[in-house]
Order: structure tokens, then sequence, then C-alpha cells
């Protein structure tokens, strides 16, 4: 049996007196799509930067294909692809010459850099420089070099915050040609429709912890809920103010 | 003006922006202190430079062997410094300025080495015929110097070559790290299989590529201009510039290793920077400092360059003369190299 393609195992983080992650135990199979939901300092950003490697955990251990951060950081950092929410590209480099130098940290050339245009529908603006592209624009840019390495797991950090709906579907579009693919998905985002569209489970973080997860329709069942939205306002304590 | 408002109300509107914009600058520690800290600071350190000592001081050097007789030749009326120092010192500090001549004695009496084409020469003359006068009433005999000082480009020109290493490593590879950070570029390289150390290997490779043109340059400039003159090995003289270099980049990562908000990377790399081009002689001998701030300066990256660079350069110092200067700067370049190392962060 395949180790699943993410691992949390009783993962706890703190600084100072505040414990950021606490005791969470999170399992994503190869191929599955997850999306990671909370309010604001619940702790997902946390969670993710542990996942990623670029936090060690004060307790516990995170694995990716059944490699421990702790021991094996080389082996995975192949296997993973990260796009950042705000993540400003270098600007004065042209598009062509950033795919290409996000292809060379995984020891792929120019030919790897003229997919990904294709693919994030870029070729147009493959000379164009980084800080002159959209939001969206450079959004995609964004997940192209988080895929220059072909990963087979991809976490997102809110990919399509501060980008136009058209520039958003055009991103859902790319991220469920990757899933197709055979890719692990496990992304952060405040939108409950990009939670529903493109993954296959939710999980709900509060205060550190994981409140409850599953199919979208489970939750809102056990939530009493009518919609993702809904059940999000209440996990964050908030009312609509009619 | 805007036609809703009546001037009472725009009196206060502005009143209340002005005071926004008070409130704001004085909850602002950083620019706090380089409103009000700073200057003072700057003023207080060149006034320790420069004001203390406010009469007219001429230093001569003697040969240890002449001290005595030369203090009883010309007693110290407050206006004649003697510095007794062992012939090779002397010509180095001769070649930096830092005295006005020699004095010591020929058949039996006190012979003067002065270059008295300048005007420190022509006052170091004055004063010693009129301490000596005092005693014996005649006056001294003056011979040439056996080692000229240096023009204020020689000694300005290496002290820039410093500075620039010091600018071009700190901002070059600290502030570039603290924006790659800032930008989160580094978080995003760091989640690649490129390992760490060369993603900071780049930086410092990226700087290190244009840093020789720039110095290169300057030193061109001076040699061309200026007619800066080299006595020493070339070669040595490049070891203490990539030395100083390596010193220099290892202060800017340690420097950059922990800043998360932009102001804060401005405020680091001045604080820096800033007091080091003060005080470590670039523009003035850091001798003009009170005795007491001799140890803290003479130590520090900055003056071990430039000092060394000038050894090399005006008095053509060899390897054995500039090492223990190399080694202060090898101690700065791995000692905070690694201490920003392992307090870096990569988010």
């Amino acid at each position: 049996m395949n180790p699943p393609a993410l691992e949390a195992r009783a993962v706890v983080k703190r600084y100072g007196a505040l414990t950021a992650v606490d005791g969470v135990d999170l399992s994503i199979a190869a191929g599955e799509s997850v999306a990671l939901l909370g309010p604001n300092g619940a702790g997902k950003t946390t969670l993710v930067e542990m996942l990623e490697g670029l936090v060690s955990p004060d307790g516990g251990r995170i694995l990716v294909d059944g490699l421990d951060w702790a021991t094996r950081a080389s082996d995975i950092r192949g296997r993973l692809g990260t796009c950042l929410q705000d993540a400003k590209l270098p600007e004065r480099l042209r598009v062509q010459e950033t795919l290409e130098l996000f292809c060379s940290f995984h020891g792929r050339g120019r030919d790897r850099a003229d997919e990904l245009l294709s693919l994030v529908d870029l070729v147009s603006h493959r000379r164009h420089l980084c800080g002159k592209l959209s939001g969206g624009q450079r959004q995609r840019l964004a997940l192209a070099c988080a895929i220059a390495g072909e990963p087979r797991i991809l976490i997102l950090d809110e990919p399509t915050t501060g980008v136009d709906p058209a520039a958003r579907r055009q991103i859902w579009e790319i991220l469920s040609h990757l899933r197709s693919q055979g890719a692990t998905l496990l992304l952060t985002t405040h939108f409950m429709d990009e939670a529903v569209i493109l993954c296959d489970r939710v999980v709900l973080m509060e205060s550190g912890r994981i409140l409850d997860q599953g199919t979208v329709p489970e939750l809102l069942e056990r939530g009493g809920a009518s919609s993702l939205d809904d059940l999000f306002l209440r996990l964050a304590g908030r009312r609509i103010q009619e | 003006m805007n036609r809703n408002l009546t001037p009472a109300l725009r009196a206060r509107a502005v009143l209340l922006l002005t005071r926004a914009h008070l409130l704001e600058f004085f909850r602002e520690p950083g620019i706090l202190f380089w409103a009000f800290g700073f200057p003072l600071l700057l003023s207080w350190a060149l006034g320790l430079a420069f004001l203390t000592p406010h009469r007219v001081r001429v230093t001569l050097l003697v040969s240890r062997t002449d001290s005595a007789a030369m203090r009883a030749a010309l007693p110290d009326t407050g206006s004649i410094a003697l510095r007794a120092m062992d012939a090779p010192d002397a010509m180095r500090a001769l070649r930096r300025g830092e005295a006005a001549g020699m004095v010591g004695e020929k058949a039996g009496s006190p012979v003067l080495q002065l270059d008295t084409t300048t005007q420190e020469g022509n006052l170091a003359r004055l004063l010693a015929d009129r301490a000596h006068g005092g005693k014996a009433g005649t006056d001294l005999r003056v011979e040439a110097p056996q080692a000229l000082a240096g023009s204020y480009a020689d000694f300005l020109f290496p002290g820039m070559l410093a500075l620039g290493l010091m600018n071009g490593c700190v901002w070059g590879i600290g502030f570039a790290l603290m924006d790659l950070r800032l930008r989160k570029l580094l978080r995003l390289f760091a989640a690649t299989p490129l390992s760490r150390v060369d993603i900071l290997l780049s930086v410092v490779l990226a700087r290190g590529a244009t840093l020789p043109l720039e110095n290169l340059l300057l030193w061109g400039f001076g040699v061309l201009v200026f007619g800066v003159a080299m006595h020493g090995s070339a070669l040595l003289f490049a070891v203490v510039a990539a030395s100083a270099a390596a010193a220099f980049a290892g202060l800017g990562i340690l420097g950059a290793s922990r800043v998360q908000q932009t102001q804060a990377a401005y405020g680091i790399i001045n604080a820096l920077t800033i007091p080091m081009t003060i005080v470590s002689g670039i523009f003035f001998s850091w001798t003009r400092f009170p005795v007491w701030l001799h140890p803290i300066v003479g130590a520090l990256p900055l003056t071990l360059a430039a000092d060394a660079l000038r050894s090399v350069s005006s008095e053509g110092a060899g390897w054995l003369q500039v090492m223990p200067k190399l080694v202060g700067l090898w101690a700065w370049g791995i000692g905070c190299s690694t201490l920003g190392l392992k307090l870096f962060r990569w988010r």
C-alpha cells in the first residue's frame, strides 16, 4: 500500500506562548485534492509552512510520500511544488527567463519552459517583464513556476486571491488539468466555491486544531449548515449583518 | 479649495491631518532615531575627532635612542608632541601623515627632518625653533625628510575602496537577501530542490561579479586623476580587498538574517554602515578620536580593511605586516557568516 502523499502526525508548533498548531493529524492520499479552510489565525499557514518544510515542528512528524522532512529534506523538495498567494516574482526578469530559471532548479530546460508557457496561456507574454503582468497573469506564472519540476504534490496558498473572476476560472482550469493527471493538491482558500469545485475533501481548522474534515455534503450535514459559506461563518464566529 | 467645507472646518481638518502625520512620525522608533538621535550621534563623533584639542600642536617623531636627549632639547611647551618609535614604524607614520616630521641628534645638536614645502612642515619648524630657542637661543638645522607624507588622495582612495567594498557587500548581499525575503522569493526558492547554500551562494556570486569592476574603476580613477600610488604588491592588495569583501559579506548575511520589514531592513543596513563610515578613518585618520575609543575603532572591519589597504598601497607593507589585519577580517567574515546562517530565516 502506498504511503499518503502528505501526512502530519500529532504536529505541534508554538510561537512563544501561542500554540499556532496544536496536535494536528492530517493525511492526504496520492491523487487526492484537499482544501484547508479556516478563519485568519486558525493555523493554516503554519501547517502549510511545515508541510512545505519551511518551518520545523516543535512536536510530531511531517511526512511527504512517506519520507520525513527531518531526515530526507533534499529527497522531498523535488516532489513538491509550492505556489504562494502574494509572492512577487523577480520583477525585472521576463516571463520566459523566470520560467527557465525555475525549470533549472529541477534540472529542466527550455523545452519545459515552453510547455509551461502554453499550459498557463502566457506564450504571447513570454517577453514581458514579470513586474508588468496583471494579477491574474502573475498568478498563472507563479503556478507555472510551482509545477516546473512536474511535482506529484502541489501546495497552493490562496492561489486565486486578488485575481478577477475570469483569471480565477483560468487558474481553476489549470488546476483541474493537473488533478486529471494525478497530481495531489492541497490548497488554502477563502473562496468556498473554489473548494467545492477543485477539492475531494475539505479540512476545517480553527485555533490550531482540525475541527472537522470530509466531503462538502458530509461537513454540511454534520454542521447543520446550508452552505460552506454558512459553515465558515459559524466557524469564524461571525454573523451576517442584515 | 473644497467648497463644502467652511474655513473653520477646513482648518480643523488640516490640523487633524497634521496631527495624524505627527502621530505617525512619533510612533515610529526608527524615524525618531534618524531624525533626532542620528544627527546628535554624528555631531558627537565628529566633535570627538576634531573639536577636543582646540590648540596649535604638531607631532614630531624621534628614535627611541634619541628620545631622552630630544625631550631635553625640545621641552614640551604644549605645542610640540614628541613620539618615540622604531625607525620602520616612524617611516610608516611619516608616510601616513601622522607626524609633521622627525627630530634626531647629529653631532650633539638636534636636527629636524621636515618637508618645508608644506604648511605643516613650516609650522613644525617654527614651533620647534621656538621651543629650542627658549632653551639655547639658536635655530635648529633642517634636513629633507627620509619619507614624505603621502597626498590626501593616497590616504583617501584606499579608504574609499574599503568603503565601496563595505557598501557593495552590505547593501548588495545583506539588503538583497532582505528584499528576497520580503518579496517571499526566498521562501519560494527554498521550497525548490536547490539547496539553501546554493541560494545564498548565488546572491554572493552576483555581487562578486560586479564588485571587482566597480572597485577597479574607482582605483583607476584615483590613479589617473589624482596620481594615487601603489608602493606594495598588487596581489597582496587584491587579497586584502577580497578578505574585506568576505568580512562585509558575512556582516551583510548577519544583518539580513532575521529582518521581516522594509523599514527595519533600511534601519539595519544604515546602522551597520553609517557609524563605521564616520569612525573608521575613511576621510580622516581615526587616531583623531580619543585614545579610549581606539581599541574599539581599530577592531572594526572597515578600519581593518582601510588600514590594511592603505598600508599596502601607501607604505608598501608586506604579507607579515598585513597579516594581523587579514586575520581580523577573516574572523569577522567567518564569525558573522556562521552566526548569520544559524539565525537565518527563510520565510
